[in-house]
């Protein structure tokens, strides 16, 4: 892989919403350069506009000011190879788990569907709950069938917007090391938001942090370590404390 | 004497009632409750009637006879098959209409801002007050009932099928527009499956206020059915009994239609919406 292709580029993005004709500027004059199959996370506090700029990217929404491109082309809209996963399941609850993963495939051929299909689902550790439905999963399995639906079309980025957000904590260290497992297989390039300091350190290759409202960019910091990242190492408590501080936070409590 | 034998009945009841309420097994305080509590009640009407010595008013007794009577007679089939009939046709074709209507108002913006006015001016206007534009339109007929269930369920149905699309979350109009999925596509993997359980829902309660509706209607303005059958056993004789033992067929296949469409419930495609609620 081609470390320096740029995959993503954001340049000079702001986003402003209006209500009740005032305006509130959420994201300022963002510049950003995602490589292709790097693992990016957005790290800030809650209302910094990390989740909006992800929503732009995604296609979901546009920038007030400033462009956000994907391999050159202006992102004007939703692209079918370039997916989503939401914090509180996108995936359909009337639709079976084998339903809901062949969604973004539902126009290949029926034998190569159930050959991607059945793929994913055993990457992401859900054999033999092709039939059930999410209401009859847990929070984790919800979760690992809306990774499998986004994988099944093959996806060249994908954007996680606090996709464990709603997991307990045992759950959430799970679905990291599985994610990681995963993007080392497949090496789709991910933007991954959130506001878990230790998430960011354990996921990403680089940490993207945002200041309160309207969110910049305060500073961006590279995680070189190898997966499986030794939590208890004095260089992951190094960039903790790094980030910390980019934060503005306090380190003790 | 006429007092002492419900009088007797309903204390053994209580006593019963007390000892079932402490019993540990729920399969007999769930049959052993209402069932005391129900021939209490049959016991507490006999004694009213014979404490206020009613000359008009039916005891359980003589509504039991009546319905042997109405049985005898055969009418009560053909009036039960009236009233089920116009039910039956004014409620699937202000479903076959409502549903597509009601999802075509939930998702597009601009067909909500044309015909919802409508449509909530015209809801709030009783089925019955309908009923003389019913039978100058379509005569004392079958026509007319049809016409009038449409009315009542018409309503409920499309009101309820809109506000289940335009509740339809956000990620999953999202999730929807990320993979591609649009046009009839979209109605029929995503607009349409995650409105159903409020449509179902909606269809439930249409189809009970059509059972209201249609004795209503046909006491006033049919010569057929079970409101016919009550209206009728008044005026032509004062047989009170047939009066309320109609009541209770009518009862009987209100409780019996809800039944069958809370089936519907039960689908795997929708039991999600009514899991969490």
């Amino acid at each position: 892989m081609n470390e320096s292709t740029t995959k993503v580029a954001f340049r000079g993005v702001s986003k402003e919403f209006t209500k009740k004709q005032e305006s509130l500027r959420v994201l300022e004059d963002i510049d950003l350069d995602v490589r292709e199959g790097e693992f990016v996370c957005l790290l800030g506090p809650s209302g910094c506009g990390k989740s909006t700029l992800l929503n732009i990217v995604g296609g979901f929404e546009r920038p007030t000011t400033g462009s956000v491109t994907i391999d050159g082309q202006e992102v004007r809209g939703t692209h079918p190879q370039r997916v989503f996963v939401f914090q509180e399941y996108g995936i359909f609850p009337w639709a079976s788990v084998w339903d809901n993963v062949v969604l973004g495939i539902r126009h290949l051929p029926k034998a190569e569907q159930a050959q991607v299909a059945q793929g994913v689902i055993d990457l992401v550790g859900l054999s033999g709950f092709e039939t059930s439905y999410p209401m009859e999963l847990s929070g984790g399995m919800k979760q690992r069938v809306e990774v499998a639906r986004a994988l099944a079309v093959t996806p060249d980025v994908i954007y996680m917007d606090e996709p464990f957000g709603a997991l307990d904590s045992l759950t959430r260290l799970t679905m990291r090391s599985e994610l990681i497992r995963i993007w080392e297989t497949r090496q789709p390039t991910i933007l991954f938001v959130t506001h878990d300091v230790d998430e960011a350190v354990q996921l990403a290759e680089r940490v993207v942090v945002f200041s309160a409202r309207p969110g910049r960019i305060a500073g961006i910091v590279d995680v070189p370590m190898e997966h499986p990242r030794e939590l208890a190492s004095p260089e992951y408590a190094a960039i903790k404390r790094e980030l910390y501080g980019l934060l503005g936070v306090t380190r003790a409590v | 004497m006429g007092w002492f034998l419900p009088s007797a009945v309903i204390l053994v009841c209580a006593v019963l009632l007390a000892v079932a309420a402490r019993a540990s097994s729920a399969t007999l305080r769930n049959a052993a409750m209402p069932t005391l509590v129900s021939v209490i009640g049959l016991a507490g009407w006999d004694l009213a009637c014979t404490i206020t010595g009613t000359q008009i008013f039916p005891t359980p007794l003589d509504t039991a006879l009546a319905f042997g009577e109405l049985f005898e007679s055969q009418r009560l089939w053909g009036d039960v098959t009236a009233s089920l009939f116009r039910v039956t046709w004014g409620f699937l074709l202000a479903a076959a209409v409502g549903i597509p209507l009601g999802l075509v108002l939930g998702w597009s913006t601009r067909g909500f801002e044309a015909l919802n006015p409508i449509v909530q001016g015209l809801r709030p206007i009783s089925p019955i007050a309908w009923i003389p534009i019913a039978i100058l339109w379509f005569g004392i007929g079958d026509g007319a009932g049809v016409f009038l269930i449409f009315l009542s369920t018409f309503f409920p149905v499309t009101v309820g099928t809109t506000a289940a699309v335009r509740n339809i979350s956000q990620v999953h109009r999202r999730s929807a527009e990320n993979f591609g999925v649009k046009g009839f596509e979209l109605m029929r993997r995503v607009v349409l499956p995650a409105a159903l359980p409020q449509i179902i829902t909606s269809l439930r309660i249409a189809l009970g206020v059509a059972w209201l509706v249609i004795v209503a209607a046909e006491m006033v303005g049919m010569e057929s059915g079970l409101g016919y059958l009550i209206n009728d056993a008044r005026n032509a004789g004062v047989r009170y009994d047939l009066v309320v033992a109609t009541m209770i067929v009518i009862g009987v296949i209100g409780v019996i239609l809800d039944l069958l469409i809370r089936r519907l419930e039960h689908f795997d495609e929708v039991r999600w919406g009514y899991a969490r609620r």
